[in-house]
């Protein structure tokens, strides 16, 4: 009975009378934040309790709550051994977020019931009872100031408003950050950011009919939101180039960025702007694709955003086209709110009408959307027909449906390197706005002059990505090298911007905070903020040496193509992402996460056994065997919780409270179609 | 869909998985557990008739088109013997709708057109099956061509409506182990520890007089002398006293069963059923107090009472809270199953999925039944209290729920084994009406005591198995077999309604046992993730791979409870699931085993060696995998 022995370490100080707190607050001066190099401390706020999240009663842990440049950081005053249960971050503590992960933040009355909304540069009552945080990864913390000396809750929130929503994108603490950085990343990862990036990405898919230009790198650049190297039809003339790029929104001429031995290659483009000859412009280039093809097969169109959308929908075996940006952003809204309840009841009462919800944020529609329009181009390009994606300015949907094609045809993206090469290429140097996307100030503008300007609008395409990887990843476990932890991090990065990977617009603003001495530190240095052990959770045991006759038996010999469910029926929600911080949910021995922690062991095993086994033919030859050989110890695994290794041990009761899952129950007449049934005989 | 070409049909088992026309799990699944014969899995050719020993052909139709809802019309032959409706398509490129359908999954065949109809395929007969799906044929339109063919269906779909035997009692294959052994009653209340000092086993019902619907034997309270189980029998529902379901191995709380009292309007009572309560709950030290369990709403409860039922008043019975579990009826599960029938088969409206699962209140009924058995196990594993459990007849709910309690509480009942002695003692010794709820090879399709109550349990089983996925021996396969042999009448364990009938119509000697067939292939039912214990016999060292299992505590969410695709949605080829997980997962362990006796071997080899030098041996791995 492991799981009996959790100990608790939530203790209800709600309702400590001042007296005891006098004795406390001594100890409180002592606690103090972990800086990094280049933070400073700029509010903070002494005995505060943060509330246990979800909790029926109030229950919370005393600390102190600093904000720095940085992050919010609370500092428990009782530490326990639970805190270090699960993944750890070296820059960022259990109880911290940095800044730019914070979402909304909410005034309450001390309580997690009643809130208001706090915005940037609104006013902040002097008495501060409490404060809630959103967080962008739908983690929710919640603060009582009850027992603080009067107004420092104030500061604080003062503090972050002030902080976490900056008016400029040089006052991001990534600009601030003093520490050396010596980078150690992996020599098969492709950054593209050199002609000769592409260039061996070209090699690698032998690809010979298509030419490298850096046409966009000189004064004639056309297509400013991308890198300085473009790959063309090997016959098109960089001055046919500049020429049509007036007829593209953006200048987005279609591009090469994958293709087969075979000839077909996937191409992204923008949508077609409303001059006259754009058409023209248009088949111009499209037969310069046709000739670049050794069959010279024309391409196939997929419109999957935009005002072409609604006829190229209907080509596109039936798949619903993705909605405008705003629209996806009110369905990821729609989706917070069911993953952020901050009450126990609000969460039940959710989870009675569960689905409802689920279908009103469509959330998952788009999922599939996604997944339809990448299983439509993967099939024509497996037949070798190439394929150009066209989406409005070309940064956003045809990234996703560009990288979810290539999961679903070239195994080696499906590597942790790989994968990180593929969003190098087709997000970082085709310039997905990661700063409009995620709602930071642009490089060079103020935030206010951003929000003017029509193209700036905030939504979560990264993350639609990073979950539709997650149901490729589901629907086949053993075909990625990343776990789900991997991908569940990946996201929370997204927030952090110590790392230049999401902090620019487009390659050309990295370059000039560059000049302007900005160290770059690539996010896919892992070390920098895990330790050995948590990057070993990013590696999925199920991975690779598989034996010859399952590969025939799984189809994967014809090109490791992989064909996806994509229908809404067959998709899932992230749990792991989207509800990791529900603590109802978390159960001991539960969950995926045990297949993969037992595959691992059995990995484990696997090892110990091979290498006791080299070492037996070694004593054999040798035959000196003063030494014994063990029998391999099954390792233990530990017994983990369903979300681990984002649960955070102990901050739930094991034994579930049952009355509170009694409010789950249904009003039995909810159930009923008629009252006849009722009325039916047993 | 050119998914499914034939070259990938004939060259790939895993494709053929993806085509099966039932069970839709495992490599071999195209023969299935349906109609396949144990070691004859893979020797007939693609697309033919298998015969079992037993099975006859009884009618043949060519000519027949099935309609697929998948992949369009496709023509063929369609036979029909005494065990199965079957269809071979004509063109080998359309081999995937080869159907082989057990006829006791048919609840009811209808005409479609008329000789005068018109438009392609327009006339012809429609079958509609208990699981899950609707099968259309069209036949020409010239002669009746349909009419010999449908008779024949009517005749050996629906043998009891033809006073014709039920096909179980034809078959006779033989397998190595007899699966009527494996629940032996008295073996299994003397593996929970009974007799004791509180329990007794008696065999006052040995010629079910007491009951007919309860086993002939019981374990109830030592202090209880048969004169009070007669009087407490005529104060219960159709005789169905509290006797012991489980007990539990340290604190001794135990789970009972029963029906509910026959308290009707006036609030009649009974001394000797309340001395009877007392007596189960003076048998465990630990508490002072009782959970009665009533499964129903609490508006059912006392809706029974116009009926001469009732429950039990806590002024009556001291001691006792009594707690009602909301539940629903067996006419409300129905109605809930037959929306989500409409919502999965035969295609899935993208538009309205997910409001589609929560108007059909399904996942919310299973949400219920979780949430009731978890609070029973809390009851009994944290507070050390007994609960008795009923509903109104204690034949529907009160097996889902003592059924799933023990199954949370004891790792011995999430064995391959323990799985079908509990489905053995909960469900078919304690008279769950299987005849009645199925309606095997009855013509009355809309009978009211037709429900999915037991299918409803496995699909809890499976949520179970959802959540916890290394704390069973088994995996979905060998639920989604149970719920295939539930309807197909192929096997003698699930006739009938009650332990006496099955014992009049001498269903141990005259049919094979489910179990016979499930423990004859036993490998393809292991879940190779499991880290329980593997044997439950006490001469068995653990495996070193094992580790104790606890109580599981599942989470009654709806965020969690899941749509069981591989069963619901398993005809539509597109919603199968894409790469199963244990291929590799049995790869692995099966390259770990390799590895172990390779070692084995070179240590053995080693200590020879050593030996023969005269040098003393070193210690190597532990003896049992040696």
């Amino acid at each position: 009975m492991n799981e009996k022995k959790l100990v608790q370490n939530f203790k209800s100080y709600i309702n400590v009378s001042p007296m005891n707190n006098g004795d406390k607050n001594g100890s409180f001066q002592e606690l103090k934040p972990k800086l990094l190099n280049g933070e400073l401390v700029v509010g903070a706020a002494h005995s505060v309790v943060m509330l246990a999240p979800l909790s029926e009663r109030d229950r919370g842990r005393f600390g102190s709550l600093f904000v720095t440049n940085y992050k919010l950081s609370f500092i428990p005053i009782d530490s326990s051994s639970n805190d270090e249960y699960g993944q750890r971050n070296q820059l960022v503590g259990t109880f911290d977020v940095p800044l730019t992960g914070v979402g909304a933040l909410w005034q309450t009355d001390g309580g997690p019931i009643r809130r208001r909304r706090l915005l940037p540069r609104s006013d902040v009552p002097s008495k501060l009872k409490g404060l809630q945080i959103v967080c962008k990864n739908m983690k929710v913390l919640t603060f009582n100031f009850a027992n603080s000396p009067i107004g420092s809750g104030r500061k604080v929130a003062m503090a972050l408003l002030h902080h976490a929503f900056p008016k400029r994108h040089d006052l991001l603490f990534a600009f601030e950050y003093r520490e050396p950085y010596y980078p150690t990343l992996p020599s098969d990862l492709n950054m593209f950011q050199r002609p000769g990036d592409w260039k061996r990405e070209l090699e690698r898919c032998e690809c010979p009919h298509w030419r490298i230009t850096c046409i966009n790198g000189t004064s004639d650049a056309f297509m400013l939101t991308a890198g300085e190297t473009l790959i063309v039809p090997g016959s098109v003339l960089d001055y046919n180039l500049i020429e049509a790029a007036r007829h593209f929104r953006s200048g987005r001429v279609p591009i090469w960025v994958w293709g087969r031995p075979e000839g077909a290659a996937l191409l992204r483009s923008g949508e077609l702007l409303p001059t006259e000859q754009s058409a023209t412009a248009e088949s111009v280039l499209l037969e310069q694709v046709r000739r670049s093809h050794p069959k010279l097969t024309p391409p196939r169109v997929l419109y999957v955003c935009g005002a072409g959308g609604a006829a190229g929908a209907a080509g596109a075996g039936g798949a619903g086209a993705l909605p405008p940006l705003a629209a996806l952003d009110a369905a990821y809204k729609k989706l917070a709110d069911l993953c952020t309840p901050t009450t126990l009841a609000g969460f039940w009462t959710q989870d009675s009408q569960y689905y409802s919800f689920l279908e009103s944020s469509r959330w998952l529609r788009h999922v599939a959307s996604c997944l339809t329009f990448a299983d439509e181009a993967a099939t024509q390009l497996s037949q070798n027909v190439s394929v150009v994606l066209q989406e409005g300015d070309g940064v956003d949907y045809s990234a996703v449906v560009s990288c979810l094609t290539q999961l679903l045809l070239d195994e080696h993206y499906r590597t942790i390197s790989g994968f990180q090469s593929l969003i190098q290429k087709e997000w970082i140097a085709l310039g997905h706005p990661f700063c409009d996307r995620l709602g930071l100030p642009r490089p060079g503008t103020t935030k206010e002059e951003t929000e003017k300007e029509p193209t700036a609008q905030v939504a979560p395409v990264f993350l639609l990505f990073l979950d539709c990887t997650w149901q490729l990843q589901r629907q086949f476990p053993a075909a990625f090298q990343f776990t789900e932890t991997y991908l569940t991090t990946l996201w929370d990065c997204t927030h952090n911007h110590l790392f230049d990977t999401f902090l620019f617009n487009c390659p050309r603003d990295r370059e000039l905070a560059v000049a302007k001495n900005f160290v770059q530190r690539p996010l896919w240095d892992w070390e920098e903020q895990f330790s050995e052990q948590d990057i070993a959770l990013f590696y999925n045991p199920l991975f690779g040496q598989s034996t010859p006759s399952s590969r025939q038996t799984t189809g994967a010999a014809r090109a490791g193509r992989l064909q996806p469910c994509a229908s809404v029926g067959g998709v899932e929600l992230w749990s792991q992402c989207y509800e990791r911080w529900l603590p109802p949910l978390d159960a001991p021995r539960a969950g995926h996460v045990q297949f993969v922690l037992q595959h691992a062991a059995l990995r484990a095993q696997i090892q110990k056994l091979n290498e006791k086994l080299s070492s037996l033919s070694i004593l054999s030859r040798h035959s000196n065997g003063s030494e014994t050989t063990e029998a391999p110890e099954a390792s233990p695994t530990p017994t983990v919780t369903r979300f681990f290794p984002f649960s955070l041990r102990g901050t739930y009761e094991v034994s579930r409270n049952l009355d509170s899952m009694h409010v789950s129950l249904i009003d039995a007449s909810q159930l009923l179609d008629s009252q006849s049934l009722l009325n039916a005989p047993d | 869909m050119d998914k499914h070409n034939s070259s990938e049909l004939l060259n790939s088992d895993f494709s053929l998985s993806k085509n099966a026309s039932s069970d839709s799990l495992d490599s071999d699944s195209k023969s299935s557990s349906l109609n396949s014969k144990h070691g004859q899995d893979s020797t007939h050719v693609l697309g033919d008739i298998q015969l079992l020993d037993g099975e006859k052909v009884m009618g043949v139709a060519r000519d027949v088109t099935y309609l697929c809802p998948y992949s369009g019309p496709s023509r063929g032959v369609l036979k029909v013997t005494n065990y199965q409706l079957h269809f071979r398509p004509t063109e080998p490129t359309s081999l995937q709708t080869t159907l082989s359908v057990p006829l006791g999954v048919v609840s009811r065949i209808e005409k479609v057109g008329g000789a005068s109809s018109k438009g392609e395929n327009s006339y012809g007969i429609e079958v509609f099956c208990k699981d899950m799906r609707n099968l259309r044929f069209a036949h020409k339109q010239e002669n009746h061509s349909r009419r010999g063919i449908f008779e024949k269906l009517q005749q050996l779909a629906f043998p009891l409506s033809h006073r014709q035997p039920i096909f179980a009692y034809s078959y006779s294959e033989s397998f190595p182990e007899d699966g009527w052994n494996v629940y032996e009653p008295i073996a299994e209340l003397r593996r929970m520890g009974v007799n004791n000092d509180m329990w007794r086993i008696t065999r006052i019902n040995d010629k079910y007089e007491i009951c007919d619907s309860y086993p002939a034997v019981w374990a109830v309270p030592t202090a209880a002398n048969d004169d009070l189980l007669r009087s407490v029998a005529a104060f219960r529902s159709r005789g169905r006293i509290p006797v012991l379901a489980w007990i539990h191995p340290s604190s001794q709380a135990t789970i009972t069963r029963c029906s509910q009292p026959l308290v009707g309007v006036s609030g009649k009572r009974s001394r000797e059923d309340e001395r009877y309560i007392q007596l189960i709950m003076d048998a465990n030290a630990q508490a002072h107090k009782l959970f009665i369990m009533d499964a129903r709403p609490s508006a059912n409860a006392i809706a029974n009472k116009a009926k001469g039922g009732g429950y039990e008043s806590e002024d009556a019975y001291q001691n006792a809270e009594l707690v009602f579990l909301d539940i629903h009826n067996i006419h409300v599960m129905r109605e809930s199953l037959r929306k989500l029938k409409e919502l999965c088969f035969p295609q899935i409206d993208q538009t309205r999925w997910f409001s589609g699962i929560e108007a059909s209140c399904w996942l919310k009924h299973i949400k219920c039944i979780l949430a009731g058995a978890v609070r029973i196990v809390d009851k009994v594993e944290n507070h050390k209290t007994s609960v008795l459990v009923h509903c109104s007849d204690g034949w529907d709910r009160t097996a889902q729920l003592t059924a799933l309690a023990m199954l949370m509480l004891d790792p011995y009942y999430r064995t391959l084994r323990g799985f079908q002695v509990l489905i053995e003692k909960e469900w078919l010794s304690f008279g769950h009406k299987f005849q009645l709820r199925i309606g095997h090879g009855d013509e009355r399709h809309s009978d009211a005591d037709r429900s999915p109550v037991f299918v409803q349990w496995v699909d809890c089983v499976w949520q179970l198995q959802q959540q916890f996925p290394t704390a069973f021996e088994f995996t979905e396969r060998l639920l989604i077999t149970i719920v295939d042999h539930l309807y197909s009448c192929r096997f003698g364990t699930f006739l009938f309604n009650t332990e006496r009938e099955r014992y009049r119509e001498e269903v141990k000697t005259k049919t094979v046992s489910l179990w016979s067939y499930i423990n004859s292939r036993q490998n393809l039912y292991l879940n190779p993730l499991y880290w329980g214990p593997s044997s439950f016999s006490p001469n068995t060292p653990p495996s070193q791979y094992s580790r104790p299992q606890m109580v599981l505590v599942p989470v009654a969410s709806l965020r969690i409870i899941k749509l069981w695709k591989a069963l619901y949605c398993r005809w539509n080829p597109t919603m199968r699931q894409q790469d199963p997980i244990y291929q590799r997962t049995r790869e692995l362990v099966a390259l770990r085993a390799q590895l172990e006796a390779a070692a084995g071997a070179a240590a053995g080899d080693h200590a020879a060696r050593q030996l023969r030098r005269g040098l003393t041996p070193p210690r190597v791995a532990s003896p049992h995998h040696a």
